[in-house]
């Protein structure tokens, strides 16, 4: 029932007005930025009941008097509403386990192999996640340390700079990368760009 | 006398020896051919397998098609391997066990149930009332071709084992009773069949034995003379003096010819089955096999598509046979024979399936790791990257839009050629490629080999370098759009125009790319000099050399679609080049893994300036030359994309993506001459169309800490610098202190913290008011 009237009110409610709001209720409940952040691209039930208040409370704005956002696309003088899909897959703040189930369970069977030192074994089962989730940054990372371990220096660095550029402001796992990324460039034998991420630490 | 005695003696004693020598040769041919066809298995090529998980959308349209290609039938209950059932709120499936490149899964029953058209429970049903719930589960991929070019055979191999014993008794009892018992020819057939023979005056009947069958298979022949009957019986000999009745067998359910489907041969019993029923010989009936070892005799003759009839009465006959030597019974025949051919629908669709396109593009993957003769003889298990449900919306989307792009603009029907290819943006895998108009032609594949210049295609790289100097460019930077004339040493000057002939003035960078400005374009390019946006070019993935001239530009670099396709996959994939490839795993044929493609990545561009092409490129479909595009679509994806447009309308372009899939279109002539169609009226509705049918996500913009959103005003007329307009861009935080932002004085921070990472739509609506481009395009 709530995944139905969170899609009924995504189409009634204008984005902007939507996202506003939430914006100010998060707020006023925590008073940063960055769980504003948070909830908007991960609802969780917390997020979606907001949605609901939000959607209940504001009145519909007919899209046609309004100018059309910078950056979004009109079609015939009408907005394009966004597509519908919870937007799960997005990084997880440190210390909450909030993946997906279907994500959550390959990266146990990742961490299996990992732990019995099958590293293809998990960087297939990584993968295979990244193939549904490929914004998780969280995958990218751990996939990054599975070549490190590897001593596949070039891919590690690689992918832990991709998982940092999906990262947003999650800061333990973007550290983590940056650790992970001077050590491979010490084995690498480049000191150098070694310091350089040492020095962000 | 005795001179003459003594010459008999050295006559026969030759022709001894050299029957004897020829007897020899004939052996060691024979044994070459069966140790080598033994297993002479071309490599098993199998699509990417469809995964279902928890929270994914259901789309029971998708999943059907998918069971229906991999030949599940539908079923009142689960009661039979390769079918499925249909209730309200679940789908369950009787899985065949398939060898995937990470292990055996072994077969299964499988219940998916929905709510909310999301898949939200997943349990394996067993046999103990057991349920195990899990989280995902794939479909088998199929199997949809082989990589042996040269000869355009299939084979699946069969163990003897695995052969259901109703085929063997048939093919025993209609082809050859004696079978078992017999030296490899059967002297009593061959008397009755020359009798026949000498009767007619000419070869009407073979009297073979399964062995001289499977003899004359090897050498693909079927003339039927003398000398050639009197090779095939030395050579069943040998093979029977050689090999077991077992090995013989097997290698001759392998290898028998049993249909045509188009160039390729049909050989084999398992192939057969898949040809004929889309299903595994193990869940044929006793019906569908009886058919199976009647056509065998006559695979033309017997043609159960092309002649129904006489197929049906051959497919009795055998049963008639199997009856009367008791191999089965009075209700086994009276079942059997009240069935109509179950030839299923997809037996015709099966055949063409074969991608040759793609094929051909996984071919190339695989010769640089293998040499041709491991491709075709080692039976390698090849799991490629390819989604057939793309595929089938790329070819038939291709075709119809094609058609109607000609109609609509007096085009003579079937004159344009098209490539194209759909990549997945996270791992450059591809999902569907186009080498042809026609997807079952299997000759030059455009997609890989033909190169033609790419127009507007390279201006976003020459934006992108101008770009990662942050201190010297912004989106919002003024680029004069005016004549240019650049001089070359050696040639005449080159006087480039904009495609409507006017200049437009100081017009903001984002609006030069949007709406693909020549003279801009190469004002700023002359500026940062060709040989930087050149070394971008190469950076994001172009590896073939081209000159280094002005005119590189506007394109002036033949590309094939996928050399554009792999540095447009670099700005989709947040700036990571992506080695784009079509297979991911190779196993031997006893299932070693001996490669995995893995995901590799580099990043060749600083994410902040790719976050800002992207938007630009965003700006291409939002307002900008590609703004056709977005009709028919239903949702918002944030679809960014180029159009590209050569001298006199020889070549229409697009590039695009959302933010899962990355789609390049050519639309041409192989004559090269004009087709009168722009980027955006050729190849870019055909982009649309397939995108629009494509299982989309949304190109999330992510904008870094360096990145703030700032409202720019500008100029309703640049001539006049009015500074009446705004409007918010993504801009660098190096990028603030420009002196040559427009209307400087003007310009707004927004300072909302969370804004600085966040580019929220503009919340306060403006008054009423025609947009600058609407007033002059409107």
């Amino acid at each position: 029932l709530v995944k139905q009237t969170l899609n009924n009110c995504s189409r009634l409610c204008s984005t902007e007005a939507m996202l506003k709001r939430l914006a100010a209720l998060s707020l006023q409940r925590s008073a940063t930025a960055r769980w504003f952040r948070v909830l908007v691209v991960k609802p969780p039930l917390t997020a979606a009941l907001l949605f609901l208040t939000a959607c209940a409370s504001v009145p519909e704005t007919t899209e046609s008097e309004q100018r059309a956002p910078d950056d979004r696309a009109v079609v015939d003088g009408r907005v394009l509403p966004l597509p519908n899909r919870p937007k799960i897959e997005v990084q997880s703040l440190p210390g909450q386990q909030s993946q997906s189930p279907v994500v959550r369970r390959l990266m146990a069977s990742a961490q299996r192999s990992r732990d019995a030192g099958d590293w293809e074994v998990a960087a297939n089962s990584l993968e295979r996640a990244l193939r549904i989730e490929p914004r998780n940054a969280l995958l990218w990372g751990q996939l990054a340390d599975v070549r490190f371990r590897q001593a596949n220096w070039q891919q590690a660095v690689q992918l832990a700079a991709k998982s940092n550029a999906l990262a947003g402001s999650n800061q333990t796992l973007i550290r983590q990368n940056w650790y992970l990324m001077a050590n491979a460039y010490d084995a690498m034998g480049k000191p150098s760009r070694a310091q350089t991420y040492r020095d962000k630490l | 006398m005795p001179a003459i005695k003594y010459w008999l003696l050295r006559v026969g004693i030759i022709v001894f020896i050299g029957m004897l020598a020829f007897v020899a040769y004939l052996d060691v041919d024979i044994r070459r051919q069966f140790e080598g066809k033994k297993w002479a298995l071309p490599a098993h090529v199998y699509t990417r397998p469809m995964e279902l998980y928890i929270g994914q959308e259901f789309d029971l349209d998708l999943i059907e098609s998918e069971l229906r290609e991999l030949g599940y039938i539908q079923r009142q209950n689960l009661d039979r391997v390769g079918s499925y059932t249909l209730s309200q709120d679940a789908i369950s499936i009787y899985q065949r066990e398939f060898h995937f490149w990470d292990g055996l899964r072994g077969q299964q029953k499988v219940q998916l149930s929905v709510r909310n058209n999301r898949i939200n429970d997943i349990r394996i049903l067993s046999s103990t009332n057991n349920q195990v719930s899990i989280e995902i589960v794939r479909l088998e991929p199929r199997l949809f071709g082989s990589a042996s070019p040269m000869s355009h055979e299939d084979r699946t191999l069969l163990k003897l084992e695995d052969v259901p014993q109703p085929l063997i008794d048939a093919l025993i009892a209609i082809e050859d009773r004696q079978f078992y018992s017999h030296f490899g020819i059967n002297p009593v057939g061959i008397a009755r069949a020359m009798l026949r023979n000498i009767k007619a005056g000419r070869v009407v009947q073979g009297g073979s034995t399964l062995t001289q069958q499977l003899v004359k298979n090897y050498y693909l022949s079927s003339e039927q003379t003398y000398r050639r009957k009197f090779v095939e019986v030395i050579m069943a000999v040998l093979l029977e003096a050689h090999y077991s009745k077992d090995e013989i067998l097997q290698a001759y359910l392998n290898e028998v010819y049993l249909s045509q489907a188009g160039n390729r041969a049909i050989h084999g019993f398992a192939l057969a089955s898949q040809y004929f029923y889309g299903r595994p010989l193990q869940e044929l009936d006793l019906a569908d096999l009886a058919l199976l070892a009647g056509i065998n005799n006559g695979p033309s003759y017997y043609n159960p598509m092309r002649h129904p009839k006489r197929a049906l009465k051959r497919r009795d006959l055998v049963l008639q046979t199997m009856l009367n030597e008791s191999l089965i019974d009075e209700q086994q025949f009276t079942n059997a024979t009240a069935q109509p051919l179950n030839i299923s629908p997809s037996a015709s669709r099966a055949a063409p399936l074969s991608y040759p396109s793609f094929m051909g593009f996984v071919r190339n993957n695989l010769q640089d790791d293998y040499k041709q003769d491991d491709l075709l003889n080692d039976g390698l298990q090849i799991y490629t990257t390819l989604n057939p449900r793309i595929q089938q919306t790329l070819e038939q989307t291709v075709a119809a839009e094609l058609q109607t792009v000609e109609a609509s603009k007096g085009i003579k029907p079937g004159t344009l050629q098209v490539a194209a290819v759909v990549i997945r943006t996270d791992n450059g895998e591809v999902a569907a490629m186009l080498g042809d108009r026609k997807p079952s032609f299997s000759g030059y594949n455009r997609a890989i080999s033909a190169r033609r210049p790419v127009g507007s295609l390279l201006k976003p790289f020459v934006y992108l370098a101008a770009l990662e100097s942050p201190e010297e460019y912004s989106l919002a930077t003024p680029i004069p759009d005016q004549a240019i004339t650049v001089s070359q040493k050696g040639s005449p000057d080159w006087r480039p125009q904009n495609y409507d002939g006017e200049e437009h003035g100081d017009v903001m960078l984002v609006d030069a790319l949007a709406r693909s400005y020549n003279l801009a374009t190469v004002q700023l390019g002359m500026k940062i000099g060709v040989p930087a946006v050149s070394d971008t070019i190469r950076r994001v993935g172009y590896q073939t050399s081209f000159s280094e001239l002005p005119s590189v530009l506007l394109g002036a670099v033949p590309m094939t679609v996928m050399d554009v396709a792999q540095i447009y996959l670099t700005l989709a994939s947040d700036g990571f080049k992506t080695p784009i490839k079509g297979v991911r795993a190779v196993l031997s044929n006893d299932y070693t893994p001996l490669a995995r493609y893995s995901l590799a990545l580099e990043q060749v561009v600083q994410p902040e300036f790719n976050v800002l092409i992207n938007y630009a490129l965003q700006e291409v479909v939002r307002n900008g030359t590609a703004n056709n595009v977005l009709r028919g679509f239903k949702y918002d994806y944030g679809l960014a994309g180029k159009t590209g447009t050569t001298d006199e309308y020889r070549d229409s372009w697009f590039a695009g993506y959302s933010g899962n899939y990355l789609t390049v279109v050519w639309v041409g002539r192989d004559d090269n001459q004009s087709t009168g169609l722009t980027g955006a009226s050729g190849a870019a509705k055909l982009w649309a169309r397939t995108m629009q049918q494509m299982p989309l996500t949304r190109l999330e913009l992510s904008y870094g800490e360096d990145v703030i959103t700032k409202k720019v005003a500008y100029s309703e007329n640049p001539e006049e610098q009015d500074c009446r307009l705004s409007r918010k861009l993504p801009i660098l935080r190096a990028s603030l202190p420009l002196e040559n932002m427009p209307c400087d004085s003007r310009i707004e921070y927004d300072q909302g913290h969370d804004e600085q990472k966040h580019f929220e739509p503009n919340p306060k609506p403006k008054k009423k008011k025609k947009s600058f481009w609407k007033r002059i395009f409107g």
